[in-house]
């Protein structure tokens, strides 16, 4: 293991699938230390290894799945990985994190990360233990959906495993497909998943026996067990533990920034009937949580009326506003459903709903004819027609083919006014909140570095509480703070947020882990300049694929600027672009970036990235001083 | 019927039969269980020092079946001392331990020769056998304060008899 002491177990695994070959790396100690994990290595990995206009599904690119030093261990909530491609969704950097059993599997088999190249021709799947890695034949897996693959694999290999698959959506290579772990667990939004269906890996899975090393066990079970405390002895727990990121529906309510109709009205009148209270009260069967974790989020619910009684599906917040009131459906029972069949095709719940809805606001618009639609009517609040237009999507049916590239790409094939009504950035869709009327959290879509996501800078609720219509430095401070902390420190140590952001965990928790579990003595500043380096970095890879930036790529969906608000307490609002451009150009600024978006060259100096620079200067890209 | 128990054992059962010890051993609530797995790695941590949940005596299961999910659980019941753990071994390394307040199973490592016989005579599969552990992993209450209920932040284990 060479220099590394504790918290890594110090091995990258290399699997060609285009050849078969296997192969073992040494982590070394400048990926181990400057790097640390997770985000980090998925972002310098690519960098290094992926040429520029690497077409995103082709042998050509690669999968990285990473974990953290953090991962897999007492720390609370660090049952993550991280799993990292060149986006087929965006044609840029893309990655996500997903809550599995995967990542103290991977650890305790002796490995750190995986990078994946090459495709294999026939269906295949990895299976990982100390004692080996195959690339194991899954033909028999391939067309069963996520459920019925894990099932099959807990059968196989046993139920003590950690376990990523993809589903029909990804083999049929549906543009926002992702990868899903124990039934519910979704990660890898922009098309992570379809990258994996196109280099045909049904799945990842991995059993470990080993120790993870730790420098200092006992300080960290220690400190483990103190943060532990303090996090349930805050006075949310309670209601966090009963209803986990589903109360964030009544709030979303409230705050005028619940998507309904594709982000039309800002506020849902049946709300209530797919809340958080009512999930808690009515819905909700067994908690799920992560490994490791003390505070668990998964709301295991089951469908009690109607027609789809009995069906069950892992809620979430984001889930129940893309699929319910963004498509203006007030059942439980339906929601449910439509979770359920994400789940199991694979398929991102976000960016699902977004497309149904933005197909169904052309329709009613008049913009796309029932002939495009295959003689489907589209309407909102059906549910009948929004399970069909999903498995349109899936199959590739009609509309489906055009909607399964994601909205952008679609609204670009449509044309006309529909680019207009298109809810994303970068080509990935925007999560559940609406943005019409608070700036911060519309930066922080605008310059997420995957395209609109809101792992990095979820602002919304601190931008309410300081004042939606302000717009000053503050909120570009706090939406750089922010990225730091939940899209750096929180990814690089690929352990979970939400102790953080929920139950307001003292961050200095987490250097102390570090210290207690690497032996290495890191101050919260050295993460975020890691974190902002990585955030440079990953402006550099977008910038290296595009050839040029423009701050246009920046820019929240057009639809904020253009449409207001249509009912509510914020009818007739809408974002003003002058009031977007100036904190644009303030985070520029903040971030050491020009005009447009491009890094500065000093500031890629002062993070040590020259390679980038001269690789940068080669493409023909102008950087500033 | 005592003769395969360890020479400790008939005062034991003459206080169990008494009423004087009742075997207590973890039970795990399903219905508060996450599957989060915080009990075996502290299970480990208290047994072996290591960071490594597959060494703990406390099994969770996450059954997954298309219908639905749910949390089981595998560890030592703490059968007594006619267990059949204890009758299966054959050097008589397992035996039935108390410590006053508390009645559980033990075993004498000198005497062990990792025939695992015990695992597989074990009704509940709650006796494991690790890669890299010479001897059987099992329940010992840790001598009377179970960490792992300790740590369930549910508070889903307890000590039942």
């Amino acid at each position: 293991m060479g220099e590394l002491k504790g918290g890594w177990v110090g091995k990258i695994l290399r699997v060609d699938l285009s050849k078969g070959n296997i192969k073992e790396q040494e982590v070394s100690k400048e990926l181990a230390y400057e790097w640390i994990g997770g985000r980090g290595w998925g972002v310098k990995i690519l960098w290094d290894e992926l040429e520029a206009g690497t077409e995103p599904l082709s042998p050509d690119n690669k999968i990285v799945i990473a974990t953290g030093p953090l991962t897999g261990t007492i720390v609370p909530s660090s049952g993550k990985v991280v799993v990292a491609a060149k986006s087929p969704l965006t044609g840029g950097y893309g990655d996500g994190n997903i809550g599995t059993h995967l990542g103290h599997m991977l650890k305790m088999s002796g490995y750190d990360a995986i990078i994946i190249e090459g495709a294999s021709k026939k269906p295949v799947y990895l299976w990982i233990t100390p004692n080996g890695v195959e690339i194991k034949d899954a033909s028999h897996l391939w067309g069963k959906n996520t459920i019925e693959t894990e099932i099959i694999l807990r059968r196989d290999h046993g139920n003590d495993i950690g376990a990523i698959v993809i589903g029909p959506g990804a083999e049929n290579l549906v543009k926002f497909s992702v990868v899903i772990s124990e039934y519910g667990r979704a990660g890898g939004r922009p098309g992570i998943g379809t990258v994996m269906g196109h280099k045909k890996l049904k799945a990842v899975v991995a059993q470990g026996w080993n120790d993870i090393p730790m420098v200092d066990i006992d300080a960290a079970y220690e400190l483990a067990y103190e943060a532990r405390r303090y996090l349930m002895s805050n006075p949310g727990y309670r209601k966090w533990i009963e209803q986990g990121t589903m109360m964030t529906v009544e709030w979303s309510q409230e705050a005028g920034v619940l998507p309904t109709h594709n982000f039309t009205d800002g506020e849902f009148e049946e709300y209530m009937s797919i809340g958080g209270e009512t999930m808690a009260k009515t819905y909700k069967m067994l908690r799920k949580g992560c490994f490791s974790c003390p505070m668990p989020c998964g709301n295991l619910s089951i469908a009690r009326f109607g027609k789809f009684e009995r069906t069950w599906a892992e809620l979430d917040y984001e889930n129940v506003g893309m699929l319910g009131s963004n498509i203006g459906i007030g059942s439980m029972d339906a929601v449910i459903k439509l979770n359920r069949l994400a789940d199991e095709w694979g398929v991102d719940t976000i960016s699902l709903g977004s497309v149904i809805a933005f197909a169904i606001e052309l329709y009613q618009r008049g913009i796309i004819s029932k002939k495009q639609t295959g003689g489907l009517e589209l309407k909102w609040s059906d549910p009948d027609t929004a399970i069909q237009l999903a498995e349109m999507i899936i199959k590739g049916e009609a509309i489906g083919k055009l909607l399964a590239e994601g909205v952008k790409k679609a609204a670009e094939k449509i044309g006309g006014e529909a680019p207009k009504y298109a809810i994303h950035v970068k080509g990935l869709e925007v999560s559940a909140y609406d943005c019409h009327a608070a700036p911060a959290m519309a930066l922080s879509y605008g310059t997420s570095p995957i395209g609109a996501h809101h792992k990095d800078a979820w602002v919304i609720s601190w931008e309410m509480k300081y004042g939606r219509e302000k717009v000053d430095k503050a909120k570009v401070d706090k939406v750089i703070e922010f990225q730091r902390i939940r899209g750096g420190l929180f990814e690089i140590l690929t352990v979970c947020r939400l102790p953080w952001i929920e139950l307001a965990l003292d961050l200095e928790y987490y250097p102390k882990l570090f210290k207690a579990i690497t032996g290495l003595d890191y101050a919260l500043d050295r993460f975020y300049f890691i974190a902002d380096k990585i955030y440079n970095l990953m402006r550099a890879f977008w910038i290296r694929e595009f050839g040029h930036w423009k701050r246009e790529y920046d820019y929240p969906p057009r639809k904020w600027f253009e449409v207001p608000i249509s009912k509510g307490m914020l009818a007739g609002r809408k974002l003003s672009k002058e009031d977007y451009d100036r904190l644009l150009d303030m985070y520029y600024e903040a971030r050491g970036w020009d005009k447009n978006g491009v890094p500065r060259k000093s500031t890629l100096e002062k993070f040590g990235l020259t390679d980038v620079i001269a690789v940068l200067e080669k493409a023909g890209i102008k950087l500033s001083e | 019927m005592l003769t395969y128990a360890d020479h400790n054992s008939l005062p034991n059962l003459y206080k169990i039969l008494t009423g004087e010890i009742m075997p207590k051993h973890i039970w795990v609530d399903a219905t508060r269980c996450s599957g989060c797995k915080i009990c075996e790695q502290i299970c480990a941590k208290t047994h072996y020092n290591a960071q490594n949940p597959s060494k703990a005596a406390l099994k969770i299961h996450t059954v997954f079946t298309e219908e639905k999910i749910w949390h089981t659980h595998s560890v030592c019941q703490q059968c007594g001392p006619n267990a059949p753990c204890i009758k299966a071994c054959p050097t008589g390394a397992l035996y039935w331990e108390t410590n006053g307040k508390m009645a559980h199973l033990a075993i004498n490592l000198d005497k062990c020769e990792g025939h695992f016989l015990c695992v597989s005579a074990c009704p509940f599969n709650a006796i494991y056998r690790h890669p890299t552990i010479g001897n059987p992993i099992f329940c010992d209450l840790c001598g009377g304060e179970p960490q792992c209920m300790r740590w369930c932040p549910m508070g889903a284990i307890r000590l039942v008899e």
